[in-house]
């Protein structure tokens, strides 16, 4: 059965990272802790009772392409789908000006978190969906907004977002969609988009597709990109549903999971009636683009969170109740007790390991998006040096999130054993929905190269010694900390690691040997990951430790049992997981060229 | 047209089995108990607001008044019965274990002179107690019509009465009360055509359950009406009737036996089980 981890929930929001807090800022003011209770309450009820049991007839039914091209979702979909939206849940976080209630982003992370652990397919639509509509809230004119954002953000429209074609997907700039201007603002749009997630779907009357294109004149490369509000219907200046805008669902894909989230190549303009309205000006278009992409990589991180959760609650109840084989000291004795596989220690290790990589991820997806709330509401250099985290830390929640997520989600169905290999328990969809994790919305190798070439560089480098040194501000207290002193040298050591492969890098790339970067590029996204979860998981077990020292009760007591396991998730993975950081960097540092010199 | 709800909070009967007896038998401890609203008085607030609203075009046509008899953290299951749709709260301070039925109905009673509602509308018991009685008695004390048990309800137009449908042994049972009255509601009143109003069209499926509150209802619920009272401002002293003797956890579940043959099982569900 679907499980949400409420009580890590609300260690997050309320005790790690102080959400009432956040109610000083002026945006929030009028907020409180009482309905933000209210808000998680309604929110798990909804995502256990109304979307989890849509998951499973989701991922076998699979969406259906007709002969007049229209797609049909899994028929399971359409309540649940209703339920959110109609529930106002898009638009948590966004402008009240447009239909959302101005929450703060950390609140929708907790909420979203449940809807997606619930069904991480059927969410596809509205996540695209709610990210087109704050992109052009972001960047769009005030006509684009009047005429768009409502409808998305009430669910009533759906978005996507158009950047693969055949010959350009991790290559975007190589996109060849063309744009011909036909008067101020609009453009005949033309060309072919593929893997385009929640292209088309009977779910909305109208879907409003943010299409990269290039103009007749424009450079090659993405510099010559503009972007393009494209919708299926065309939208009269009353609001009202137009003609058809020559936007045809060429196929769908046939996927190994999210089976549920019809994947669409597009066809724009086959018969030169496709119009497109241009957001922002000619030549923008990948830099507003990265709006929503950014976005989409941090829904990608929440997504691995949500998906790693809720197989890691189910193998764990597994376990509990799974009888099997004696404890391992009375292996002699044929009439031993037999016991709940809980109880075998590979077992306990599996299951702690998990719970270590989802708690740390947890920790990162819930401290990203409140920095992203100080980002956008707060002030001065506060809000800069949030901004500038949330930056640097999005290749990690993404690339090292979904990374992590695959390895949570394959040791689950280990966990179940053959049961965990059989469609009859969920783990082996939520291992097959999760691989796409690590592809979509930036292939990881993307997000190591933007963390190598991108981050680590911005503000020539400050940005990143502002993040080793929140690390650092952390290591002081752990040395000092009972809970942590033994085994806070092993941070220290993956902290100064990081610092000296920043600078390899550095000189390699001023030596011309980019490619060597670029190789090892994978690998040091990896070792930065396990060193922010070491550090965010360590955060947590000083204040896990504090508070069960003041609660002065064993862990037969649940709220003990709970502090007193957040200190042991960070002990065991400074302890256990950490430590593989040392042969990361050994690799990183031994400029073997072998990867680059083989004849393959 | 008003209507008054009454509510009550319950231990969350999905997890039971964290009910605890005190050590001197005499009550169920609420440490660490999770709370919810009695399923029944959920069922209740969704017939209310079914019977109050005009689906076609969302106008509300009365007003939905909740009352609540419990400590002073029943508020949020008064603030869910709000961001459900509720217009307004009264939350009465009180103990949980001081309220018997005679303490409930004494109370409701003189909210009811106050709040003058159209039709009190009740869950048909609270599955804490299982009682099953405060309905009825708040009928006989108000000298109102009375319809139990309450399965489908059909209003006109004007919402000044119902023809009420209640499944009883061997059937169903359809009563016509004229407001004012207390109606009780049973399971099925929350079914998606159980309720017709006269105004939304009879055409009208609501989805299955009590309706879950939306983004907006949550966000608004903390800005309506919420009274906080005493149960001396009505002139009630928490004194019930009903004392608790004892309370004693069901019974464990003997392990079953190995019979030799069916001569022996026989014999033991003769002898022993008395069931052939």
């Amino acid at each position: 059965m679907f499980r949400i981890d409420e009580r890590d929930i609300q260690f997050n929001l309320y005790e790690y990272l102080k959400l009432e807090e956040l109610l000083a800022l002026p945006a929030f003011r009028e907020f409180d802790r009482e309905t933000f209770d209210l808000l998680l309450r309604n929110a798990f009820d909804l995502a256990k009772e109304v979307v989890a049991p849509v998951n499973a007839p989701g991922d076998r039914a699979g969406c259906r392409l007709d002969e007049k091209g229209q797609v049909h979702v899994p028929p399971e979909y359409h309540a649940a789908y209703k339920a959110v939206r109609e529930g106002g849940w898009f638009g948590l976080s966004d402008p009240v000006e447009w239909g959302g209630q101005g929450l703060p982003e950390l609140l929708r992370m907790a909420a979203w978190e449940a809807f997606c652990g619930a069904s991480c397919a059927l969410m596809m639509y509205p996540g695209l969906t709610q990210a087109a509509a704050s992109l052009i809230i972001a960047r769009g004119s005030e006509e684009q907004k009047k005429t768009f954002a409502e409808k998305l953000l009430s669910g009533v429209w759906g978005g996507t977002m158009c950047l693969t074609e055949p010959q350009a997907g991790s290559a975007v700039g190589d996109s060849r969609a063309s744009a011909k201007k036909i008067r101020e603002g609009w453009y005949k749009i033309q060309g072919t988009k593929i893997f385009i997630s929640s292209g088309d779907s009977d779910l909305v009357e109208n879907t409003v597709h943010l299409v990269l294109a290039r103009t007749p004149d424009a450079p090659p490369g993405v510099k010559g990109l503009s972007l393009f509000i494209v919708p299926k219907f065309r939208v009269g200046a009353d609001g009202k549903l137009g003609p058809f805008n020559d936007v045809h669902v060429a196929g769908i894909e046939h996927k190994m999971g999210i089976k549920g989230s019809a994947t669409c190549t597009l066809a724009f303009g086959d018969n030169d009636q496709c119009e497109g309205w241009i957001v922002g000006n000619e030549g923008d278009g990948i830099a507003i683009m990265f709006h929503m992409m950014n976005e989409a990589r941090l829904g990608v991180g929440l997504l691995s969170l949500a998906v790693s959760s809720a197989t890691h609650l189910e193998a764990l109840d597994y376990a509990r109740e799974r009888i099997q084989g004696v404890d391992a000291r009375q292996m002699k004795d044929p009439n031993a007790r037999r016991v709940p596989i809980i109880e075998h220690p590979d077992v306990r290790r599996m299951l702690l390991t998990q719970k270590a990589y989802v708690h740390g991820l947890r920790a990162l997806m819930y401290r990203v998006a409140r920095w992203g709330d100080v980002a956008r509401h707060g002030s001065g250099e506060e809000q800069e040096k949030c901004q500038a985290l949330v930056d640097l830390l999005t290749p990690i929640c993404k690339g090292y999130g979904s990374d992590r997520a695959n390895d949570v989600a394959a040791t689950s169905v280990q966990i179940l054993g053959g049961y965990g290999y059989c469609q009859e328990y969920p783990c082996e969809q939520y291992q097959r929905d999760a691989r796409i994790f690590t592809i979509y919305e930036g292939a990881n190798g993307i997000q190591a190269m933007d963390l190598v070439g991108r981050k680590l560089g911005m503000k020539r480098g400050m940005v990143f010694m502002t993040f080793l040194g929140e690390i650092q501000g952390f290591l002081a207290k752990a040395k000092e900390h009972a809970a942590l002193k033994d085994c806070a040298a092993e941070l220290e050591k993956s902290v100064e690691d990081l610092q000296g492969i920043a600078m390899t890098f550095m000189g390699k790339n001023m030596a011309g040997e980019t490619l060597y970067v670029l190789l090892q590029a994978t690998p040091f996204l990896k070792f930065m990951g396990n060193t922010v979860t070491a550090w965010l998981l360590g955060e947590q077990a000083l204040l896990a430790a504090d508070k069960l020292a003041a609660l002065g009760k064993g862990t037969g007591d649940p709220e003990a049992a709970f502090y007193d396991s957040k200190v042991k998730i960070a002990r065991f993975f400074f302890k256990n997981l950490l430590p593989e950081n040392r042969s990361i960097c050994q690799g990183i540092l031994s400029e073997d060229t072998s990867a680059l010199d083989v004849v393959l | 047209m008003k209507i008054l709800v009454p509510l009550k909070r319950v231990a969350d009967p999905d997890n039971a089995n964290k009910v605890k007896i005190s050590p001197d038998g005499k009550k169920v401890t609420s440490e660490g108990l999770e709370w919810k609203l009695n399923p029944f008085d959920e069922y209740a607030v969704e017939a209310a607001l079914r019977i109050t609203e005009n689906k076609t075009n969302n106008a509300r046509l009365g007003e939905v008044v909740v009352v609540c008899l419990g400590p002073a953290d029943a508020k949020q299951q008064v603030t869910q019965a709000l961001a459900m749709g509720a217009d307004r709260g009264i939350l009465i301070d009180a103990a949980d274990e001081t309220l018997d039925a005679t303490v409930v109905v004494d109370t409701l009673e003189k909210v009811v002179a106050e709040e003058k509602p159209d039709l009190v509308l009740a869950g048909k018991q609270v599955v804490d107690g299982d009682s099953n009685q405060v309905a009825q008695m708040l009928a006989v004390r108000l000298g109102w019509p009375q319809a139990t048990f309450a399965a489908h309800l059909s209003l006109p137009k004007e919402l000044n009465k119902a023809l009420v449908t209640r499944e009883v042994d061997g059937g169903v049972a359809k009563l016509e009360v004229t407001f004012p009255a207390v109606i009780s509601v049973d399971l099925r009143i929350v079914a998606p055509d159980a309720v017709k109003n006269g105004n939304t069209p009879d055409s009208e499926k609501y989805p299955e359950g009590p309706r879950y509150p939306s983004l907006r209802g949550i966000m608004q619920a903390k800005k309506k009406p919420l009274a906080a009272k005493k149960l001396a401002d009505y002139g009630v002293t928490p004194a019930p009737r009903l004392e608790y003797l004892k309370f004693e956890p069901p019974p464990q579940r003997k392990a079953g036996a190995k019979v030799p043959d069916v001569e022996t099982l026989v014999a033991k569900l003769k002898n022993e089980a008395r069931v052939i």
